[in-house]
């Protein structure tokens, strides 16, 4: 778990539940992950007070408390303070919960909103950020190692930039090496339809391949896009696959349950 | 002098026909499941043949002794759970949509399944006015071939997936409908029950038809986006790890028949969750 606090909101269901017993909070934590595809922002009320929304804080320290209560006109504002006392009427059902509980089940709770973590909303930065490395990756069919070698990163941290859900901050170095794939990739789309996989790793007169030439510290864009024309007529003159000259000859997939219409 | 196959044949049998309701009476012996009381066969009910049609015409008696009829029962509507193969127990489907075009039928896959003696066929014609059109026979046939065909998974990795991962994991895949690309995952182990703290290792290949791999560029986009969401979702199950290192985008034309041997096509019938 990083330090960073993340606050979550939980609906109607999961506050009862929360002043009934500690594990709840488990349950919510899991029934936020469960219900991870579109749906994150769901309202917590309290009982004591219906019109209050309640921000469920993960602590960097590993435990799980309900920091801050907020209506609509009211900022938020901690219901507990640092001894887990109620600091207003709203947070005294919250509180009822005596604070060994909170240890004893704080691993338990901490786990499940681990989970409910991964179910956040992804930002349109995130959205974003993933698109544009889709297209670059649909424009060059390359292999993800390949991919991450030309934007100058790790395998791992490009998978963490392909997860919208993951909350990554480029540094300006690596914004302005995406930008300049990106731009190359646009080039190359705009040349051909087919991807640049195929002959990415052939040597081109210069004796480098398109790899090496995008994965340099400093990327040549003049020299990399008169490579994409030797490499376009390179790909015009590609003999055809066995399955591509099948086809060609009039064979003819076979409809499966996939390809049947839909019923409405 | 014609075969039994070919008088069979001759009187219009063939998969998909459907048994005539004046015919019941003589088949209602064989309409029953042990321990059960025999089918109540309504007007508006279909017996259907599901047998392949080679098998129904046979040429002779004893190579195909018996025909399969699938007891259909008309309903008001498809449900989302059964339709589309969505469940390899029950199937709601349309018949056919040219002569019965608001007509949904339901039946279950062995509790509605029925043998009966072949030699029925040869002397009665099937249904002239009933019959399941193209799409509704291929879709039989293709949910009884996914009942019996599908990749056997442990069932504590299923229980990894999970319902809402699993509608989630649909969700996303819904483009990818129009048989693009096919999602294939090799599990490791895929043949044990792992305890809770022991994670599956999953290898994910979308494989991407090799006309849209060479020559559309949006589709490949889109199945670009598809994989990146199914991963990060996939990665995210409890007890899953995807091992990102062997999951790939890969054409079609360079994805061996090796490849085939070692993954299994992502099946969500596997993973049904859905209850009757």
């Amino acid at each position: 778990m990083s330090n960073v606090i993340q606050p979550r909101n939980y609906s109607v269901g999961q506050a009862v539940l929360l002043q009934q017993r500690p594990g709840a909070l488990v349950d919510a934590g899991e029934y936020v992950h469960a219900a991870a595809a579109r749906q994150y922002q769901q309202q917590f009320y309290g009982g004591a007070a219906q019109a209050t929304k309640f921000n469920v804080v993960v602590l960097g320290t590993g435990g799980v408390v309900i920091l801050s209560a907020r209506t609509s006109a009211d900022p938020a504002s901690p219901l507990l303070d640092a001894d887990w006392a109620p600091r207003s009427e709203s947070a005294v059902s919250v509180a009822n919960l005596a604070p060994a509980s909170w240890w004893k089940w704080s691993e338990t709770t901490k786990n499940a909103f681990c989970k409910g973590g991964s179910a956040a909303a992804p930002a349109a930065a995130s959205r974003l950020r993933v698109e544009r490395l889709v297209a670059i990756q649909a424009a060059l069919g390359l292999s993800t190692l390949d991919t991450a070698q030309v934007l100058g990163v790790t395998r791992q941290a490009l998978y963490k930039w392909l997860d919208a859900k993951k909350d990554v901050t480029l540094q300006e170095a690596s914004r302005e090496r995406l930008a300049c794939i990106e731009r190359l990739a646009k080039h190359w789309r705009e040349r051909s339809a087919s991807p640049l996989s195929a002959l990415a790793k052939q040597p081109l007169p210069t004796g480098q391949t398109i790899i090496q030439m995008m994965s340099a510290d400093v990327v040549n864009e003049a020299a990399v896009i008169a490579a994409f024309n030797v490499l376009f007529e390179q790909l015009q003159a590609k003999p055809k696959s066995l399955s591509q000259k099948l086809m060609q000859a009039g064979l003819t997939r076979r409809p499966t349950a996939r390809t049947l219409p839909r019923e409405e | 002098m014609p075969t039994f196959g070919e008088e069979v044949a001759g009187q219009g049998w063939c998969t998909g026909a459907v048994v005539p309701h004046a015919l019941v009476p003589a088949l209602q012996q064989y309409l029953v499941q042990p321990g059960a009381a025999p089918a109540n066969v309504a007007p508006e009910d279909w017996l259907v043949v599901v047998s392949q049609t080679c098998d129904v015409v046979a040429a002779k008696l004893d190579q195909e002794p018996f025909v399969e009829i699938l007891h259909c029962r008309p309903l008001a509507k498809l449900r989302t759970q059964f339709k589309e193969l969505r469940s390899t127990r029950r199937l709601d489907f349309r018949p056919n949509r040219q002569t019965h075009a608001a007509l949904a039928l339901s039946a279950h896959a062995l509790a509605d399944r029925y043998l009966v003696p072949r030699g029925l066929l040869r002397d009665n014609a099937a249904d002239m006015e009933r019959r399941l059109d193209a799409t509704a026979t291929a879709r039989v046939l293709a949910w009884y071939s996914l009942r019996y065909g599908r990749p056997s998974w442990p069932d504590a990795f299923v229980r990894c997936i999970g319902r809402d991962n699993n509608d989630a994991l649909e969700a996303v895949m819904e483009p990818l409908r129009d048989n693009i690309a096919q999602v294939r995952v090799g599990i490791v182990p895929n043949d044990q029950e792992l305890p809770p703290e022991q994670p599956y290792t999953v290898a994910v290949y979308f494989v991407v038809d090799e006309e849209v791999w060479e020559e559309n560029v949006n589709g490949r986009q889109v199945i670009y986006e598809t994989f990146s969401e199914f991963v990060a979702i996939l990665d995210g199950c409890a007890g899953v790890q995807v091992n990102q290192d062997a999951s790939k985008v890969v054409s079609g034309g360079e994805f061996s028949w090796q490849m085939t041997q070692l993954t299994d096509e992502w099946n969500f019938a596997n993973l049904s969750h859905r209850e009757e």
